[in-house]
């Protein structure tokens, strides 16, 4: 495999610079988080866990690859000063759908803990082009009634309802409108087969999707967390690779 | 103004529609469906915009994959030279249109309405359901939306009820269609009458009377030493300038090339392509065309000519003298036996006649010397193939005729079809009033029936009665005949938008209701009709699996046969072209007139192009100028008129007016004013009609041509007065002085000085005689301030051979389709603040002739972001949102960017192009933004990315086969589309590279290198121009 920019045996921008101001940047950027985090917890009354973080060791099942799922502030990397992930965790500026913990009511309860976990199905029966192409495809209405249309008619009340729902869905020749939990900005591109392929799980970025009933997010997605995994793991950062184009 | 796109502030609701019909109109699920998969939709009306809904297909579809193009290959609609079509979709969007490498037109090229093909398909102004005419009111007529039932019945009850004539009024119509007619026209006893301006039916008759076939020949330009050409624009839009345009330029660019001489009365593209340009008194190229044939008899090269023919043309040609043509041409008499002698020295070479210079009231002669010259010289066979022809059937004649039917109530059903008399039509003949004849009840008449089947509301669709509307040619059936035996398939690269179906269809459906049989049984539709009619032309070749076949040549954009069949070279002539008058008649102009000398143009064509944006913000090479019609206007007849550049001008016959800015230029003949065809719409939707007032068309006498079906374009008088104040004159270039600064270079090759070839537009560059200046000769190493890059694996470049490059500005509109660049409109461009990534500097020079005369010389140069080693924006940029990278690319970084300026500010080339506005794409036009680029915001700069996109898609790709890029495996917008194939782009780092190579070679030079010390990764290479 040829690797596609030795970028990455440079420093990047604004950490390129001596290591001197690179101290004195670090001390203030931690001065800065204190004070500002005293400030919002002061603010918020106290309530900073308002981001709901599968944790480890709260699994049950172990059938599906238990991969570390990146947590905690510090650990999301920092490409410029300003890029503290502090913020993701009062959700006070910008709307809280980019934000770590975003959990929207999906027009059907799909529970991927009863699918994937339970049933042991694979991400990629539904997510089929994950590792063909940038997109990870929402599965196709059909798909869904492979199995739902005569075979599994759901357990519960809500699962029967729910079931219901996606038949109308499927009769009506519409599209579910799921909403998106994974925003990107438009000035962005993701290329999820480049990962897949590079050997990055879904659950690195994903979380523990398999123990979801709905799906959340569990990662900032800001640019100092992705730069700080590309780093780790030799990737390029250069500028052009992931901006200026789709 | 009306027609812009600009929208000042973000949060208006984007530009209305027409009477509030919108997406409302479609159903949701067959919004979804076309809407298709997962792309995500921005939810609008939302609260917050960052919700965004993620939407599945219904149904799996195994051969698309969201996120990956599909490519569907068709053949293109917008003229008849039926150009080759490769159709990129998206989630089931046609997003990007490129040529077809397969088809023998085009050769995988298109020019500028080629690729604008897509603003027909998402024309914001389509006619979206069928429609009936309920009144007229001082805005116009006032249309309600129908049922296809309602509309069908009306038909056949007008059809079963007409005693009188019934008449289809179409375009040059593709070969499906006619196919389709030839039985659906005799058995519903209809007639049809076809019109096309553009076709170049004077030549077809004059091989009739000289080659003894009607039709136009095919050309063979790259076969030839020496073209001479009056006044046929083959690199704009006479009959197929795309593979025209390759064929001058795999000569240009070869060993030998050959030398164009234009003959003209006002600069043309063609002509500014020339290496000698000849500017003639209007309608006078016939007598320049006497004087050769006399010379070549004088010098024996009467080759393939008959005695008979040679004594009548010795008798034709006698007393014809060089002072006398001289006088009558305007073209000095050492200009005129220059031209000879190229002519009689050359092996082989071509003559062409055609374009506005030719389209007189008695536009035969002409044809028909120059036919009669191509005899001569031997060129039958060679450069013309007579076997291969294409039979124009367009005629003016005809549509009179019909008129004047119309207009004595002797037609009782009009169709009209893919033809806009209403604005291509001279005003003087009343078309407009002639089918409101047939649909008037009139004392004892009966009301006729109108019916336009079209996608728009033009001028002709305004008249009808009722409207059908019909698909565009990108989600339509059919197939066109580029040669005799070739196929070029037209299929659909997208679900129908709206309530639209195939003219096909249409004509089979009013067939079936009629009870009359025009087709099998077993054809029910008209895609059927398609493949059947496909499948049996082709049976030899098919076999026995005929679906497999079928689906192959689908793939594959038709049945492309390579036929080397050159034509025979023996010829009868028609002895009755010797009672031709080959005379010339100026008519009698008053002081405060002038010859009127209406011109298609590479960015309307005859009016066609004109509601497509990116044609109406397209500058015209020539002229620079941007959305709306201008009169060229000599200086000297300026001063007369006392006009100067952009004054608005009144030009006006008894039967019309066009109001027009004057554009005063040397480069047209004193006694014409010269203005593009195809602007001054009052209707085909809100961008046409945006192009000024008032149509040339209009101001067309009723005059008609003698012998042939042609419309007399030139030789009309009109006045010319001064409006009030300034015209709306619009350029995006004034200068056309290169300052010796060395911009576009030349090497001029033959003559004398072949042996010293030097170069034109730079001081210090001829000084050397090497002709590529500075900067390369090593002659001092310039001293370099910054550490030099590195570029471990890629770096991407790009060469332009200037010898290649025609202007012709395909290359523009590529890149805004690709790139996602915003039409601003025409007061933004006054501005200065146009967004085209690349433009076309156009710059005047003057080539020292061999007689010590001098002689133009044009230069294009196409300029875009020149990724400069050592670029002067990227040290200016106070947030890193420029930079230069590893793989040689001048980066720009949207997101980062907080909009100083300074970058543009000190970038050398000016490129760099700034949204001072959030631009946005009114409804339907944005369905076309290609999903890989990113939309950019308002406060952010933006340039030529070299199509980074593309770079990225193929790496992707190179990655998943473990190996790196190969060369060829990544073309820029640009680089695709070029008819010429002038670009070259690629890696490098490769010295094995084709750009490596071209950049290398003897000719390039890189602009501004050698004052600045940029090190740009764009090279160029010199013009090329014979001595004259």
């Amino acid at each position: 495999m040829v690797r596609e920019s030795p970028t990455t045996d440079r420093q990047p921008f604004l950490v390129s610079a001596s290591s001197m101001i690179n101290k004195i940047r670090l001390a203030f950027a931690g001065a800065c988080v204190l004070t500002v985090a005293a400030l919002f917890i002061g603010f918020k009354g106290g309530s900073v866990t308002t981001a709901a973080i599968a944790q480890d060791g709260t699994t049950q099942s172990s059938d599906y690859p238990q991969v570390g799922v990146r947590t905690g502030v510090f650990n999301d990397g920092q490409a410029a000063l300003w890029d503290l992930n502090i913020w993701d965790h009062f959700h006070y500026f910008g709307p809280p759908e980019r934000a770590r913990g975003y959990k929207p009511e999906q027009p059907i309860n799909f529970s991927h803990v009863i699918h994937v976990q339970q049933n042991k199905m694979e991400c990629q029966y539904c997510h089929w082009s994950v590792a063909k192409a940038s997109y990870a495809a929402i599965p196709e209405v059909e798909t869904c009634m492979g199995c739902h249309g005569a075979l599994v008619a759901g357990k519960s009340e809500q699962g029967k309802k729910d079931i219901e729902k996606l038949k109308e869905y499927y009769k009506n020749d519409q599209p579910i409108p799921w909403v998106k939990v994974h925003v990107m900005p438009d000035y962005l591109k993701f290329n999820h087969k480049r990962h897949v392929k590079a050997g990055v799980s879904c659950q690195e970025c994903h979380g523990q999707v398999p123990e979801m009933a709905k799906v959340e997010r569990v990662s900032s997605m800001k640019m100092g967390w992705c730069i700080d995994c590309h780093r780790q793991r030799g990737a390029s950062i250069d500028c052009l690779v992931c901006h200026g184009h789709k | 103004m009306k027609g812009e796109l600009v929208q000042l502030n973000g949060n208006r609701k984007q530009a209305e529609t027409q009477s509030g019909e919108g997406l409302v109109n479609i159903t949701r699920r067959r919004f979804l469906q076309v809407l298709g998969a997962t792309s995500a939709v921005g939810a609008a009306a939302c609260a917050s915009p960052a919700k965004q809904e993620i939407l599945p297909y219904v149904k799996a579809d195994p051969e698309r994959i969201p996120g990956v193009a599909a490519w569907y290959s068709s053949t293109c609609t917008e003229c008849s030279a039926g150009c080759g079509l490769l159709v990129r979709t998206r989630e089931g969007r046609a997003v990007k249109v490129e040529g077809n490498p397969n088809s023998p037109v085009n050769r995988g090229s298109l020019c500028a309405l080629g690729q604008s093909t897509l603003q027909s398909l998402y024309d914001s102004d389509r006619i979206r359901s069928p429609l009936k005419k309920t009144g007229m009111t001082a805005k116009g007529p006032v249309f309600e939306q129908a049922t296809w039932d309602e509309v069908y019945g009306k038909i056949n009850e007008a059809l079963t009820n007409a005693t009188n004539k019934k008449l289809l009024i179409t375009g040059e119509t593709q070969a499906a269609h006619s196919d389709l007619l030839t039985p659906w026209l005799s058995q519903l006893g209809v007639s049809q009458v076809v019109w096309d301006p553009m076709q170049p039916v004077a030549l077809a008759k004059a091989s009739e009377l000289v080659y003894g076939t009607f039709g136009v020949p095919t050309f063979a330009i790259d076969k030839a030493e020496v073209v001479v050409n009056f006044g046929a624009d083959f690199l704009e839009t006479f009959v197929n300038p795309v593979g025209f345009a390759r064929q001058w330029a795999d000569s240009r660019r070869s060993e030998h090339p050959l030398r164009l001489v234009h003959i003209e009365p006002r600069l043309s593209l063609t002509g500014a392509n020339a290496d000698l340009w000849l500017k003639s008194n209007p309608g006078s190229e016939v007598r320049v065309a006497l004087f050769i044939i006399g010379q070549l008899i004088q010098r024996g090269r009467t080759l393939g000519l008959s005695s008979d023919t040679l004594s009548s043309l010795k008798e034709l040609t006698k007393g014809i003298t060089a002072e006398a043509v001289e006088e009558e041409t305007g073209i000095s008499k050492e200009k005129l036996l220059l031209v000879s002698q190229y002519l009689s020295d050359a092996d082989s070479s071509l003559v062409l006649a055609g374009g506005t210079a030719s389209s007189t009231a008695n536009p035969l002669p002409l044809q028909v010397a120059a036919n009669i010259l191509n005899v001569m010289l031997g060129n039958v066979g060679k450069t013309v193939n007579i076997a291969q022809m294409s039979t124009p059937r367009s005629s003016a004649t005809d549509l009179v005729a019909a008129i004047n039917d119309m207009q004595q109530g002797k037609v009782d059903v009009l169709f009209t079809y893919g033809s806009n008399p209403a604005f291509t039509f001279p005003a003087a003949h009343g078309y407009d009033y002639a089918v409101n004849q047939v649909s008037i009840k009139d004392g004892n008449k009966k009301a006729g029936l109108v019916v336009a089947f079209s996608s728009f509301m033009d001028e002709t669709a305004q008249l009808a009665d009722y409207i059908l509307p019909v698909h565009t040619g990108l989600e339509d059936w059919g197939y066109t005949r580029p040669t005799k035996d070739a196929i070029s398939l037209i299929q659909p690269s997208m679900r129908p938008i709206f309530d639209t179906q195939s003219v096909g269809d249409v004509l089979l459906t009013i067939a079936s209701n009629a009870n009359k049989t025009v087709v099998p049984a077993e054809v029910t539709s008209f895609d059927k009709f398609v493949k059947a009619n496909f499948l049996s032309a082709t049976s030899a070749q098919a076999g026995a699996d005929t679906e497999k076949f079928w689906m192959s040549s689908l793939e594959k954009g038709g049945f492309f046969p390579t036929s080397t069949n050159n034509g025979p070279s023996k010829v009868s002539t028609d002895p009755s072209i010797f009672q031709l008058s080959y005379g010339i008649s100026s008519p009698h102009l008053h002081d405060d007139e002038l010859i009127l000398y209406p011109y298609p143009s590479v960015k309307t064509f005859d009016g066609r192009a004109a509601n497509k944006p990116w044609m109406q913000e397209l500058a015209d090479p020539i002229t620079q100028a941007v959305w709306g019609a201008w009169a060229e206007i000599h200086p000297d007849t300026a001063k007369k008129f006392g006009l100067k550049q952009g004054d608005a001008v009144i030009v006006r016959t008894d039967d019309g007016e066009a109001h027009v800015p004057a554009y005063v230029t040397e480069h047209v003949h004193p006694g014409i004013v010269a203005i593009p065809l195809g602007q001054g719409h009052t209707a085909y939707g809100r961008y046409a009609k945006a192009g000024g007032t008032g149509s040339v068309y209009g101001l067309l006498p009723k005059t008609m041509a003698n012998g042939a079906e042609a419309l007399p374009l030139l030789g009309g008088a009109v006045k010319v007065i001064r409006g009030l104040g300034k015209g709306d004159l619009v350029t995006v270039q004034d200068f056309a002085d290169q300052l010796d600064r060395g911009l576009a270079r030349t090497t001029i090759i033959g003559g004398a000085a072949a042996a010293a070839a030097h170069a034109v537009g730079d001081a210090h560059a001829s000084g050397h005689g090497d002709g590529h200046g500075e900067g390369h000769g090593g002659h001092h190493e310039p001293k370099q301030m910054y550490e030099q890059r590195e570029h471990p694996l890629y770096e991407w470049g790009l060469a332009i051979d200037l010898a290649a490059c025609t202007g012709c500005s395909a290359c523009v509109v590529a890149c805004q389709a690709e790139n996602n660049i915003p039409v601003v409109g025409k007061k933004i461009v006054n501005q200065g603040r146009e967004m085209a990534w690349i433009r076309i500097e156009r710059y005047y020079d003057s080539i020292k002739a061999e007689d010590g005369g001098e002689e133009l010389k044009v230069s294009f140069l196409p300029m875009m972001c020149q990724h400069c080693q050592n670029a002067p924006c990227e040290p200016v940029c106070p947030v890193y949102a420029t930079y230069h990278n590893e793989e040689g690319m001048n980066a720009m970084i949207y997101n980062r960017c907080v909009g100083t300026r300074y970058c543009s500010n000190n970038c050398s080339y000016k490129v760099r192009r700034f949204n001072w506005f959030q631009y946005e794409w009114p409804e339907l036009l944005d369905w076309q933004v290609n999903p890989d680029v990113t939309k950019r915001t308002v406060g952010v700069m933006e340039k030529c990315t070299f199509c980074v996109q593309r770079i990225a898609e193929a790496k992707d790709i190179a990655k998943d086969l473990g190996r790196l890029v190969e060369d060829g495996e990544v073309t820029p917008a640009c680089v695709q589309t070029c008819p010429t194939q002038a670009l070259t782009f690629g890696n490098l780092k490769d010295p094995s590279s084709k750009v490596s190579k071209v950049a290398k070679h003897e000719r390039a030079y890189k602009v501004l290198d050698h004052h600045l010390n940029t090190q740009p990764a764009v090279s160029y290479l010199n013009d090329i121009r014979y001595k004259a």
